[in-house]
């Protein structure tokens, strides 16, 4: 009845009848909206779980708003044999032989709805009168079919087949994006296993190759030990290529372990006491600093941080190691600074040093795994920025530099205050750590060279730490 | 001057011997062996000054056999020297607490000998006096051990 139709009767209708009509359209109201809210609910369960037996049992439960019936069930293919669930219902035979299903086998073949008003066509709901049987098709692939089914005959009607086929795409989409979702699942459980297969893998070589590595080192040393003057001056550089091809190897060795364990993020982060952690790494390098003739200062106030105690470590670690490769042996004043700026969410630290700088098309990829740099002499397999940059990442922050060739590198990384963790770790802070960042544009860093080449090295300093906390000298005996 | 002992543990041959010659530049007497099970055993004969332990060994650790040693009221004031691959064991506590030394392997000799060379010092300070001072000897000994420098890491 129409709009139109509906206001022309009621102005003829006495008040008798127009009470039965209210009463009538009320009651068609109320259903109306019983089914609106079973769609409803059914779309909520399938936009909340993408467990199908979860969703199944809700079709079912919500369906009786919609239709009449006495029995529903699903068809489903697996591992090519038929089966059908009963969700409502006398359980139904759960092994389906379709060619003693026409019911059903029509509709898999062709795709179509089927609707029998009176008497069933097979032993697969022998007992139901009415039917409806729908197919449940996603992405063009026949996954099965839907059924209801009532006892007494002449029960449906093409609308009932209509809401009934909304509910049927609605089930093939959430049969769909479960056995996706299933898929998704054991393929991540796959990647994992294989992920740790392959660290565990990577562990183990690296570990066997420290054993026959262990004896060279041992063995090459205990022969200058043992046999000292003994041994022709012209046969110690030999002794000492194997040494250093040796340590050189260490380093890569426990570079790849390194690489290796950073698969395994911490759980959760944690107050870093970011000045004993500094402490720490700097001790490492001790004799190194003395025989160098660097010396290394440490901001006295250094901020806490949030992070993981050896990654940070290992971070400080590593810039303070390249600093010390990187010093150059011609370098007149041989200098490391460690100092920290206080942001509104992050700490950013800086190892600055006064070596031998890299330049700018070396800049862009050094944080890249396995780069080498061609300006400076570069050892190893190129992992330790790359490495540390990826701690940083996954602690929630950055890493960028400041270099000019000749003149020195700052290394910048940044974490979260003590009260401010970003919502997720790998996601790093949306700052810019230098806003003429050479990672970023290289017009500005050339930029920048130009400007700072007038200035003497002291003066660029001056101007990067007018905010910076206060530094006491540390001679490195004392550390 | 009584000769100082040394016991090397290390399931790698070769590892062990070149350890054994390095103590004995030390002016140890070294015994090596490479079947952890017969450390203990070794150790109760032998009654070394110093013992080298690799952690990662077949049917027993080393750190199970340090244990074994520091609950042993007359070993536990043996020397001994802890040697790992794993940089993660450098901050174990336990092993901290009982070791003397912690060196990461491929082993840097010149630590590997200063260490030897200290516990050589320190033992043979601690006989000086239990000769002079027998009454305080304990006093002495145990003021040597807190006395140490800080460990090796």
């Amino acid at each position: 009845m129409s709009n139109a139709d509906l206001h022309l009767s009621l102005e003829t209708l006495d008040r008798e009848q127009l009470l039965v009509t209210v009463r009538r359209l009320l009651a068609e109201a109320d259903a109306l909206s019983s089914r609106i809210s079973a769609v409803n609910e059914i779309g909520v369960a399938m936009n909340s779980t993408l467990d199908l037996k979860t969703i199944q049992r809700v079709i079912a439960k919500q369906a009786k708003w919609l239709l009449d019936f006495k029995h529903v069930s699903v068809c489903y293919k697996e591992k090519g044999e038929w089966f059908a669930t009963t969700l409502f219902g006398p359980p139904e035979a759960q092994a389906l032989d379709l060619n003693q299903c026409g019911n059903v086998k029509q509709v898999l073949e062709k795709g179509e709805p089927n609707l029998i008003h009176k008497g069933s066509p097979s032993p697969f709901l022998a007992s139901y009168q009415s039917q409806i049987i729908l197919p449940l098709v996603a992405d063009n692939t026949l996954l099965g079919s839907l059924n209801f089914a009532a006892l007494k005959p002449h029960v449906y009607s093409h609308d009932d087949v209509r809401i009934a086929y909304m509910l049927a795409l609605q089930l093939s989409a959430a049969m769909r994006n479960a056995s996706i979702f299933t898929e998704l699942q054991a393929t991540q459980a796959a990647l994992n296993m294989r992920v740790e297969q392959l660290d565990a893998y990577s562990h183990t070589i690296a570990h066997d190759l420290k054993t026959p590595l262990s004896n060279i080192l041992l063995w090459s040393e205990l022969l200058k030990m043992i046999f000292g003057t003994r041994i022709p001056p012209e046969a110690v550089p030999y002794i000492d290529t194997i040494y250093e091809s040796g340590k050189t190897m260490q380093r890569m060795i426990d570079q790849l372990l390194q690489l290796a364990r950073l698969h395994h993020s911490p759980a959760s982060l944690v107050p870093v006491h970011v000045q004993d952690v500094v402490g720490m790494a700097v001790m490492r390098f001790q004799a190194q600093l003395e025989e160098t003739g660097i010396s290394l200062t440490i901001a006295d106030d250094l901020p806490d941080a949030m992070g993981y105690d050896q990654w940070v470590e290992e971070i400080f670690a590593n810039l303070i190691s390249n600093a010390i490769k990187y010093m150059g042996t011609e370098t007149p004043v041989k200098r490391i600074e460690i100092f920290a700026i206080q942001e509104v969410d992050f700490i950013k630290y800086a190892v600055r040093d006064t070596g031998v700088g890299i330049k700018g098309e070396d800049q862009k990829r050094l944080f890249e795994k396995f780069s080498r740099l061609h300006s400076v002499k570069a050892e190893g397999l190129g992992l330790g920025l790359s490495i540390i940059a990826q701690m940083i990442k996954q602690l929630g922050g950055q890493i960028d530099i400041e270099s000019e060739w000749g003149k020195g590198s700052t290394f910048w990384f940044c974490l979260p205050r003590v009260s401010h963790i970003p919502p997720a770790q790998s996601e790093p802070i949306k700052t810019t750590l230098n806003e003429s960042s050479p990672l970023e544009d290289t017009a500005q860093t050339s930029d920048s060279v130009t400007r700072s080449q007038n200035e003497t090295p002291e003066a660029a300093s001056e101007s990067v730490s007018l905010d910076k906390t206060p530094i006491t000298q540390i001679e490195n005996k004392e550390i | 001057m009584r000769q100082l002992l040394a016991l090397v543990v290390d399931d790698d041959q070769k590892l062990a011997q070149g350890l054994a010659i390095a103590l004995q530049y030390c002016g140890f007497e070294v015994t090596h062996i490479s079947d952890a099970t017969q450390a203990m055993t070794t150790i109760q004969t032998l009654r070394p000054d110093v013992v080298t332990l690799d952690v990662h060994m077949p049917n027993i650790s080393g750190v199970e056999i340090l244990q074994s040693i520091r609950r042993n009221n007359e070993l536990a004031h043996i020397s001994v020297i802890i040697m790992t691959g794993m940089v993660q064991m450098l901050q174990d506590r336990t092993i901290n607490e009982m070791a003397d030394a912690i060196l990461l392997k491929p082993l840097d000799l010149t630590k590997f000998t200063s260490h030897a060379r200290r516990f050589a010092e320190r033992q043979r300070t601690r006989e000086m006096l239990q000769v002079t001072q027998p009454s305080q000897s304990d006093a002495n000994a145990a003021s040597d051990s807190s006395s140490d420098a800080p460990r090796d890491q």
